[in-house]
């Protein structure tokens, strides 16, 4: 982000249309990171800041707002760009004050010094506007009180106007100005549509259309003439109700009409560009899912014996730049699939304010870093579980103002959601500080449900853990602000499905901190590729605690509870997999074999296999529906000898296991 | 592609067209041209654990995971020593199925003359799973109904 001018945070600008809110995601990032710049000039970055913070607030682009909202935005910005450029008296940046009809210039000219990739984008995107407002103001002869109508040729007239201010295109920016406030007064009932008035918005867009085509030439250094009833027309179109004039190019307006309800394009010119393109998703997924192979297949080719043979030193070097190209595009394609998490944090806020009306509790709910980007099938898959969690913390962890008031707390309680990214995974923190977890009440509700038979020896983390065990949580605390009653052991599983883990800290009195911990991406797996017997499996590494190889008398069969195995001061249960998956050939004696500890608390298990062959990346694929679905079985992915291997889901074997009651019969209930 | 009639032994449709022929113990089998994907080779084949006794396993068919049908098994035959050696990839309903056969014969062009009814009993296929039977050239080819073969319901209901 270092080269990021403010001409990135200006094509930003350009390309936020009225309703993206992505694009104005990136505009408020590419703002916020300037404004972190330090070498940007101060004052420059505080105008940055308030455009970060016109930007953050919701409410400025609401319906109707949005045009004010970025015409705010647009405002600071242009004080950023004239700070930064300040010195250089051929900056690219209009007065904001359009030009006077009367001192207007005869030709239209473009400094040398603009910048003509944005001016060409501006070109396509005005185009489009000005087709859009003709499409309304059509709209508008027949039915003359559409609102919608109206706001669509207002938005047109204002976003050329606002960005062929910037882009230096004063001769644009001053006629859409005054398009711009005419629309306005209608749309404020200051003026009827009706007697001249659509004829001159007609005639304003023609004007514009013809502006918007000499754009090429006048980049090209010529100076195209002005339309003829430009002067004339913008002084028309600044007191419309003095107007009484014939239209100085008959007809030009129902010309104009004729075009479009005709559907014929714009006359020749260059072809409009867009800056957005809509894929369809499951294209994109395509991609993604074979960049993956690719990285795969790349990975085989860099391991093989052939390429690593230090006699072979050329090839070698060639595949290390292959390599890296496939790297750089494995980043750049994951990255098409990225989006803020934001979309699944938004709706929060409601759901915290009507979950505290309704209890009387006081709460402020904060926001952190929900610009931090995942996968977008993550963001989707993470909106329930945080719905849950955010319930949860109003129900159950902040007290009432009362209670909180005589705890020495403030009355008003703090709900807090802190989004980073860590390496390759994504931490979500609810932190609250209410109560915190009781765990007397959850060893006795733990009890009741017959989890555990006391809770004496646990300590408080393994207590914790309890409220992610099965049957804990109940339907009863279905509310209708989620309308759903999941559990905690839900959201653990949805998070496990997503590769991802929920953990839980908290102190009595203090407050709680729910963490979800997520993978950037599902597209590809780090798994561990490990033997059973002729078999090999893959277990994604991010389930795996340890390994280690057993010592001969660590294994005791404890009655009642099958296999037990003893290391590092804990006893975990056996699972043996040959056993489990029923492969024959495996190696018998647990000393001869690899032991991995996967699972999380109270479900932790020791998982028995031949051998550890190595890490892999992998990239996970169903097994398709004449196999249906295997429990304990995530799906294949491609080995590096081109067979398939299966992926495990350790957490489904354990569960399975655990159904089971002890080992040996896990085998019998494996099976679909 | 056009998708095989359901009831076997319906005749609101001409059956007769390009068949891809195989053997399979002795036996030679027909599978409609429009279903099969393409042919390939054997393969090694990953067991899958707990999945269906008639599901061989699955492969890597570039790049995708597909699974393969044990036909022998399917149809109740005895496990055989000589191994396959090509897979039939039929494409039913959109999705990729491999079946593991002993050879591939020949594409054939069967007319509508040639195909009989399926016998009600006396086969050693499921009769469901027949669209009928050819007899030309002194040789008798059973002419499989891809759908049935496959079906989820049908294989679970035949063991």
């Amino acid at each position: 982000m270092s080269t990021l001018t403010i001409d990135d945070a200006i094509a930003a600008f350009v390309a936020c249309e009225p309703g993206d809110e992505a694009a104005r995601r990136v505009l408020r990032a590419r703002c916020w990171n300037l404004m972190a710049d330090r070498e940007v000039d101060s004052k420059a970055r505080t105008a940055l800041a308030d455009a970060v913070a016109v930007l953050d607030d919701e409410s400025n682009f609401r319906g109707s707002l949005e045009a004010v909202g970025l015409e705010t935005v647009r405002q600071h910005l242009e004080i950023a760009v004239d700070r930064i450029e300040s010195g250089d008296l051929t900056t690219s940046v209009a007065p904001v004050s359009p030009p006077t009809p009367d001192v207007a210039p005869a030709t239209f000219t473009i400094d040398d010094d603009a910048d003509r990739s944005l001016i060409e984008d501006f070109t396509a995107e005005a185009r489009e506007y000005l087709e859009s407002a003709e499409a309304a103001l059509l709209r508008l002869e027949t039915s003359p009180d559409d609102a919608e109508a109206v706001n669509d040729v207002f938005r047109a007239f204002h976003t050329i106007k606002g960005t062929s201010s910037f882009l230096g295109l004063a001769a644009i920016a001053g006629f859409a100005h005054h398009a711009e406030d005419m629309l306005d007064r209608v749309r404020a009932n200051e003026l009827a549509f009706d007697g001249i008035v659509p004829e001159l918005a007609l005639r304003a867009v023609d004007v514009l259309k013809s502006l918007v085509q000499a754009i090429p030439a006048a980049l090209a250094g010529e100076a195209p003439a002005l339309p003829s009833d430009y002067a004339e027309l913008s002084g028309a179109l600044s007191q419309p109700e003095l107007q009484q004039i014939v239209p100085a190019a008959p007809g030009a307006a129902s010309k104009v009409a004729a075009q479009v309800a005709g559907q014929v394009g714009l006359p020749e010119g260059t072809p409009a560009r867009d800056p957005l393109v809509k894929v369809r998703t499951d294209k994109l997924d395509a991609l993604v899912e074979m960049v993956g192979e690719l990285v795969i297949a790349n990975a085989i080719l860099f391991q093989d014996r052939v390429v690593r043979d230090a006699a072979n030193h050329d090839l070698m070097q060639k595949v290390r730049h292959a390599d890296k190209i496939v790297r750089e595009l494995q980043e750049v394609s994951l990255g098409l699939r990225m989006v803020p998490l934001k979309g699944a944090i938004t709706k929060l806020t409601r759901v915290v304010r009507d979950l505290a009306a309704r209890s009387g509790k006081q709460v402020e709910f904060e926001v952190s870093g929900e610009d931090t980007e995942v996968d977008r099938t993550l963001v989707n898959l993470l909106a329930d579980p945080l719905m849950h969690m955010v319930r949860n913390a109003v129900d159950h962890g902040i007290e009432s103002p009362a209670e909180r008031l005589k705890a020495g707390k403030p009355a008003t309680g703090t709900v807090r959601l802190e989004a980073s990214q860590a390496g390759d995974r994504v931490l979500v923190k609810l932190i609250d500080d209410g109560r915190g977890l009781q765990r007397d009440k959850i060893v006795a509700k733990a009890v009741e449900r017959g989890i555990i038979a006391s809770g004496d020896g646990m300590s408080d983390s393994d207590v914790f853990e309890l409220i992610f065990a099965p049957g804990f949580s109940t339907a009863e605390t279905v509310t209708e602000v989620s309308g759903r009653g999941v559990g905690m052991d839900v959201v653990r599983r949805n998070l496990q499905a997503m590769r991802g883990r929920a953990l839980i800290t908290s102190k009595a009195g203090h407050g709680s901190v729910f963490t979800i911990e997520l993978p950037l991406t599902l597209a590809i797996t780090d798994g561990m590729l490990v033997s059973v017997g002729a078999e090999r499996f893959i277990i994604p590494t991010a389930r795996i605690h340890r390994c280690f190889r057993p010592e001969p008398g660590a294994i005791n069969t404890v009655q009642g509870k099958g296999e037990m195995v003893q290391h590092a001061g804990e006893v975990l249960p056996l699972l043996r997999l040959h056993r489990a998956l029923r492969i024959v050939g495996a190696r018998e004696r647990i000393v001869e074999g690899i032991l991995m500890v996967v699972g999380e608390g109270n479900t932790r298990v020791a998982i028995l296999v031949d051998e550890l062959l190595g890490q892999q990346q992998v990239v996970a694929k169903p097994l398709g529906e004449a196999i249906g679905r295997v429990r304990g079985l995530t799906g294949g992915a491609i080995l590096g000898d081109g067979r398939v291997g299966l992926i495990l889901d350790v957490d489904e074997l354990v569960v399975v296991h655990r159904e089971a009651g002890d080992v040996a019969s896990a085998a019998g209930s494996l099976a679909a | 592609m056009t998708a095989p009639a359901i009831a076997p032994t319906s005749t609101a449709r001409s059956l007769g067209g390009k068949y891809l022929t195989f053997v399979l113990a002795n036996e030679e089998y027909g599978f409609e041209i429009l279903t099969v994907h393409e042919i390939i080779g054997m393969m090694a084949v990953t067991t899958v654990p707990h999945s269906h006794r008639c599901i061989r396993g699955v492969v890597n068919l570039r790049g995708k995971v597909i699974p393969i049908v044990d036909l022998r098994r399917r149809f109740g035959m005895e496990p055989s020593d000589a191994p396959e050696t090509c897979i039939i990839v039929l494409n039913v309903k959109g999705l990729l199925v491999g079946i593991a056969v002993d050879a591939v014969s020949e594409v054939r062009m069967i007319k509508d003359g040639e195909i009989e009814p399926p016998p009600a009993f006396g086969s050693d296929v499921d009769v469901s799973c027949l669209l009928g039977v050819a007899n030309a050239d002194g040789k008798v080819r059973m002419l499989l109904d891809a759908d049935r073969v496959l079906s989820l319901e049908a294989i679970s209901s035949a063991l």
